[in-house]
């Protein structure tokens, strides 16, 4: 019952615009070289406070899916990722768009991404309530390994430096530690400011670390792309960008190959879509059958790296919603607008909230759906809005953060830490310190410390209980193998810490 | 950047040695005798943060990290944060004094926002007036509309 009420939910007029909406703005802004979809979410969040949950959620969500195809629409008409992720649909698609075949590059991107994205949300729902069932079953102290493991993850993966991804990581799991102390419900590292007294909201922190300091970091290095004229694109031959069904057919093994793998690198923490479409590019290039010339313009060269990323956008949902374990930086900003709404992302999720877990999963379909329309009837639409110079939008956006941080909480102090997080995020992307192990970090800070202290009580005080018990030992050992086969390989390497610039800015 | 691996390192290592010595001690409230203490989850990430900046240290010095790189924070590039947060943290006293001066409900918001977006605007090398004025205006006028009578939020 709860599954027909809660799709009915997402079905409801008001949900699908804002799941529409959602996705509109975040074509638009994925679209914009050195923006992504996480940023435009930080920076959004504030304003699903005004909307209903199942509306919220699909809002972001559709933020996330839009902002993933949106990158692909820069990579392959200026050759300029417009995040990341999409930085292996730049090596076919540019040439194709060079041939003439933008059009064709971006219908091939488009569907490729819906295919990725449909894959795995069908994965999600597939998969989700079963592992959230066997996660009940852990105590603290297994809690306690797979957060260590996770956290590990991300702070290898997220960052140039094992060491500096943990201290940006510990960092995170520190300001988390401001606000009620969980066992005696009283004020901990507050500075006597009652405004902290209930901790920070993760949208200020977000919409500072996340995005303003990565407008003040663009704008400062302001570097504004070519334009390319929609139109252009619309007197290109129709032959030319026409995709055949047999086309279309000869990409379905591609799309199934890269989708199942990006699903599975998005259900691991902190691996992201980047990885995803460069490993799914590199597996479509290694099977290429005589004739098809990667990096001159072969669509599966479109294919691949773009089933593979936008597959991420979901799987990464999975530790999400099963174990409360963001992801990546939208999965871990979602936290905070789940809060917001009274669900507490976990294995009791499902319990407590099954009909809004099946009026998001629904509001991930019709997000598929919306991108699909959007993506086709409105290219040439989105395709103009990198003629906006970036001298104009970059001020703009920053007075909305100025704006959306006070709305959050409709207080002064709020902007004036969200700008503190802005300075900060500003001086560890020059430090080589990961924004993204910091914000998992903090998102995760409170489920870690009180399944630590869980598991201190439980074993009278013994922290040793984390390596004798079965499933929490296992993990151990994982991710101390983990530790020393990083430590190892960045020797090999003769390990640097290196400027996050080289990174591409904001991860997935 | 080797500078800046090295400043970045002794940050972190004056940050951690501040929270064990002064502010998890001061800001913490007393153990109780059951459960947990209070302090012990923020001191292990302290105790951490402190050893592992202290490797990363050593480690860039020993190996001399990042000294064939040009040093990416430059004058320029602080005066140009500097402008930029001055006007970021200028938004709300200006709109503060502005809406106190005329007593006149959302001025502060519309004026100190004009201003602002108009400052940012010539920060980022805009110097066309009207692009400025058009720009500044409209958007003032659509998070008007949007925040006071779309979302019904107080504004200054």
């Amino acid at each position: 019952m709860e599954v027909i009420s809660g799709f009915m939910d997402a079905l409801q007029f008001m949900n699908i615009i804002y799941v529409f909406i959602g996705v509109g703005l975040g074509i638009t802004v994925g679209a914009i070289p050195g923006m992504s979809g996480p940023l435009a979410i930080a920076m959004l969040i504030p304003l699903t406070y005004f909307m209903p949950t199942i509306g919220a959620i699909g809002f972001l969500v559709g933020i996330n899916k839009g902002g993933c195809f949106g990158g692909s629409i820069s990579a392959v008409l200026l050759n300029t990722p417009g995040s990341p992720e999409a930085t292996a649909s730049t090596f076919d698609g540019y040439p194709m768009a060079r041939q003439g075949k933008g059009l064709k590059a971006l219908k091939v991107a488009l569907l490729s991404s819906v295919f990725g994205d449909l894959f795995s949300t069908l994965l999600v729902i597939l998969v989700a309530a079963r592992i959230a069932s066997a996660a009940l079953h852990m105590g603290p102290a297994e809690i306690t390994a797979i957060l260590i493991l996770a956290l590990t993850l991300i702070a290898a993966l997220e960052s140039d430096s094992l060491i500096n991804g943990i201290i940006a990581a510990a960092f995170g799991l520190l300001l988390s530690t401001v606000g009620m102390e969980p066992v005696t419900a009283m004020p901990r590292l507050t500075f006597d400011l009652f405004q902290l007294e209930s901790g920070m909201p993760v949208a200020v922190i977000g919409i500072g670390l996340l995005a303003l300091a990565e407008l003040v970091r663009q704008s400062i290095h302001l570097d504004d792309t070519e334009c390319v004229d929609s139109d252009s694109i619309a007197d290109a031959g129709k032959e030319n960008n026409r995709l055949t069904l047999r086309e279309a057919a000869s990409l379905v093994p591609t799309w199934f190959r890269s989708s199942g793998l990006g699903s599975l690198i998005g259900a691991c923490p902190g691996l992201g879509a980047t990885v995803a479409a460069f490993l799914g590019y590199g597996i479509a290039k290694k099977s290429a059958k005589p004739g098809e010339n990667f990096g001159e313009g072969e669509i599966k060269g479109i294919a691949a790296p773009e089933a593979a990323n936008n597959a991420v956008v979901g799987s990464a949902l999975i530790p999400l919603f099963t174990l409360g374990i963001p992801g990546s930086v939208a999965a871990s900003l979602l936290i905070g607008a789940f809060i917001v709404h009274g669900i507490t992302p976990g294995p009791l999720m499902f319990e407590e909230h099954g009909r809004a877990v099946y009026g998001i999963y629904g509001s991930m379909i019709v997000g598929n759906i919306a991108t699909l329309l959007l993506g086709y009837l409105g290219l040439r639409l989105f395709v103009k809005v990198l003629c906006v110079p970036k001298q104009m939008l970059y001020p703009v956006i920053m007075f909305t953060c100025v704006m959306g941080a006070y709305i959050a909480e409709g207080e002064d102090f709020h902007v004036y830490l969200m700008l503190i997080f802005a300075a900060i995020g500003f001086l560890m992307r020059y430090a080589g310190l990961s924004f993204v192990a910091f914000i998992i970090g903090y998102v995760l800070g409170d489920n870690f410390e009180v399944s630590f202290q869980q598991m201190l009580i439980s074993s009278g005080g013994n922290p040793w209980v984390i390596f004798t018990r079965p499933i929490s030992g296992t993990l151990m050992a994982i991710t101390i193998i983990f530790i020393l086969w990083t430590v190892w390989r960045q020797v090999k390497q003769g390990n640097r810490p290196s400027s996050p610039m080289d990174d591409g800015g904001l991860g997935s | 950047m080797y500078a800046v691996n090295i400043v970045s390192q002794v940050v972190y290592m004056a940050v951690s040695i501040a929270l064990l010595a002064w502010a998890i001690p001061t800001y913490s409230p007393p153990y109780q005798g059951f459960g947990v203490p209070a302090t012990l989850f923020p001191n292990l990430l302290a105790g951490l943060i402190l050893i592992l900046s202290c490797v990363n240290l050593l480690r860039i010095l020993i190996r001399k990290t990042g000294k064939d790189k040009p040093n990416p924070l430059t004058k320029e590039v602080w005066i140009k944060f500097f402008l930029f947060m001055a006007v970021l943290v200028a938004t709300f006293p200006l709109m503060n004094f502005i809406r106190d001066v005329s007593n006149y409900k959302v001025s502060g918001f519309m004026v100190g926002g004009f201003t602002v977006v108009s400052a940012l605007q010539l920060l980022m090398g805009q110097r066309r007036p009207i692009v400025l004025l058009i720009l500044s205006s409209g958007t003032v006028a659509v998070l008007y509309v949007a925040f006071w009578h779309g979302l019904r939020v107080f504004l200054p």
